[in-house]
């Protein structure tokens, strides 16, 4: 059904049709909100509480990219779970990794070599972490930009920067990032490592 | 390579940025390929940058863990009822309401105001129109204050207008003097009521004089018959003796008890207006 409809729908009361809505974006949602906080269980959570947030305000949207409005609302979600996170820490990154491992893990893929997953999950460490380290508006544009692919009109949108202020935060955080996955050039296969020439 | 890096300040790194995620108008993608084309430190910086993101790029998805669906028995909008559906028929239900609430309360002001001046301003026009009647109070007892029902003023006109010959016979029905004559039984009350009440009963006495007679004509002429066998004075029903200022012991149209409606329209009119503008603020807030 037309994306449009099911907004006007559910701009008059229609649950049914926001939660068509619900289920084609839970994926991107809960995507940037894994990214953004780091936690799986608690990006569930953010994820959620966007969702039902979202709802709530949706008399409010007026046109444009719906997905850039609910990304807006998912990394608010996930800067509450960040603060919530500041005052009462719960995991550490070192535990977040061990979590990834484990069996339940949705990345674990079953049909791999063990040196294939073992590769795979250092790099999908080294992301993580390097992603980790950035300041959180930075990482929100590398997430939205590099991980979702969202225009950087979108991503004004879904952050309510300007234009110019993302273009910049971009260029910062991927430079970080290239500086910290060099930090993990070992652990990278050489077709991925950065330094040019080596 | 850092010295090539510390070469590009952060215009430049914003450029390649944009260059790399195709973010330049085609004027500045063609200036920036001739620039790239020329410069090794920004050849450099280009093929790191696009590394990385292809790293980036290779983070792998997870999947919802659970489905973030609403339970439509929980989230369903409760429907409102009452004044408040009204507002939501239409956006301009409101200001229909608005709209007709002012036309209310103008017509009841200028309602008011009307009243007030027809009540000071009739007053002569009916003397001069009693001036003809004036003269049946033959049959009038003494005390029956037929001068104090019409203005001083009236009286002169009244002794030199000539009586019309139809109605001398008849002096003594007053049903045949509509022309602001107050018959027995409209004038005994004004009596009771004092001067100030007697301006306003000849108005209204003009009203009725420009009516069509009512139906209780004949009633009238028995009765003043009956006056004029007692002696010309009028026994009145007992309801309308005792209160003069009263609304059921005034005749229709008189100007106390229109001012009473008038005054209840006005509030009825407030009313609709507050409503009204209640539901437009409401709705102008909800749009915010």
């Amino acid at each position: 059904m037309d994306e449009a409809v099911l907004i006007q729908a559910a701009q008059q009361g229609d649950v049914n049709a926001y939660n068509t809505l619900v289920l084609h974006y839970q994926d991107l949602a809960y995507n940037v909100a894994y990214r953004v906080i780091g936690d799986l269980d608690a990006a569930a959570d953010a994820t959620q509480e966007a969702f039902i947030s979202a709802y709530r305000a949706i008399q409010r949207f007026r046109g444009g990219s719906f997905r850039a409005w609910l990304l807006r609302i998912v990394t608010n979600a996930c800067y509450d779970e960040l603060r919530r996170r500041k005052r009462r820490p719960q995991t550490s990154l070192e535990a977040l990794y061990v979590e990834s491992e484990s069996p339940d893990d949705p990345l674990v893929s079953r049909a791999e070599s063990p040196e294939a997953y073992t590769q795979r999950m250092e790099l999908q460490a080294a992301i993580r972490n390097c992603l980790e380290e950035l300041p959180e508006e930075q990482r929100v544009v590398a997430i939205l930009s590099d991980l979702e692919g969202l225009s950087y009109e979108e991503i004004a949108q879904s952050t309510g920067a300007a234009l110019g202020t993302v273009k910049s935060r971009l260029s910062r955080s991927r430079a970080r990032l290239r500086d910290c996955l060099q930090g993990f050039e070992e652990l990278l296969p050489a077709e991925y490592r950065l330094k040019v020439g080596s | 390579m850092d010295a090539v890096k510390a070469s590009l300040d952060e215009r430049d790194l914003i450029l390649l940025n944009a260059y790399l995620d195709n973010e330049l108008s085609a004027e500045e993608r063609a200036s920036f390929e001739q620039r790239l084309a020329r410069d090794p430190a920004l050849q450099a910086e280009l093929r790191e940058l696009q590394a990385t993101v292809l790293l980036l790029g290779m983070a792998e998805r997870v999947r919802a863990p659970r489905n973030f669906t609403l339970d439509p028995n929980l989230y369903s909008k409760p429907a409102r009822s009452g004044w408040w559906r009204l507002g939501k028929i239409t956006p301009l239900m409101p200001l229909a309401a608005a709209g007709a609430g002012i036309v209310g309360v103008a017509l009841c002001i200028g309602g008011i105001a009307l009243s007030r001046l027809g009540g000071g301003a009739a007053a002569p026009s009916v003397a001069m129109e009693a001036a003809a009647p004036q003269q049946e109070p033959a049959a009038m007892p003494p005390e029956a204050p037929a001068e104090e029902a019409a203005p001083e003023e009236a009286e002169p006109a009244a002794e030199t207008a000539p009586l019309p010959e139809a109605f001398a016979p008849q002096e003594a029905q007053p049903q045949q003097a509509p022309a602001g004559a107050p018959s027995p039984t409209l004038v005994a009350p004004s009596e009771e009521a004092g001067g100030v009440f007697a301006a306003e009963e000849a108005s209204s006495e003009a009203d009725v004089a420009t009516s069509p007679p009512l139906p209780t004509a004949a009633g009238d002429q028995e009765r003043a018959g009956n006056a004029a066998e007692q002696g010309g004075r009028v026994i009145e029903p007992a309801p309308a003796q005792p209160s003069p200022d009263g609304l059921f012991g005034r005749p229709a149209g008189s100007p106390i008890g229109g001012v009473v409606v008038a005054a209840l329209l006005l509030a009825v009119g407030l009313i609709i207006l507050a409503v009204s503008l209640l539901l437009i603020f409401r709705q102008r807030g909800r749009g915010r």
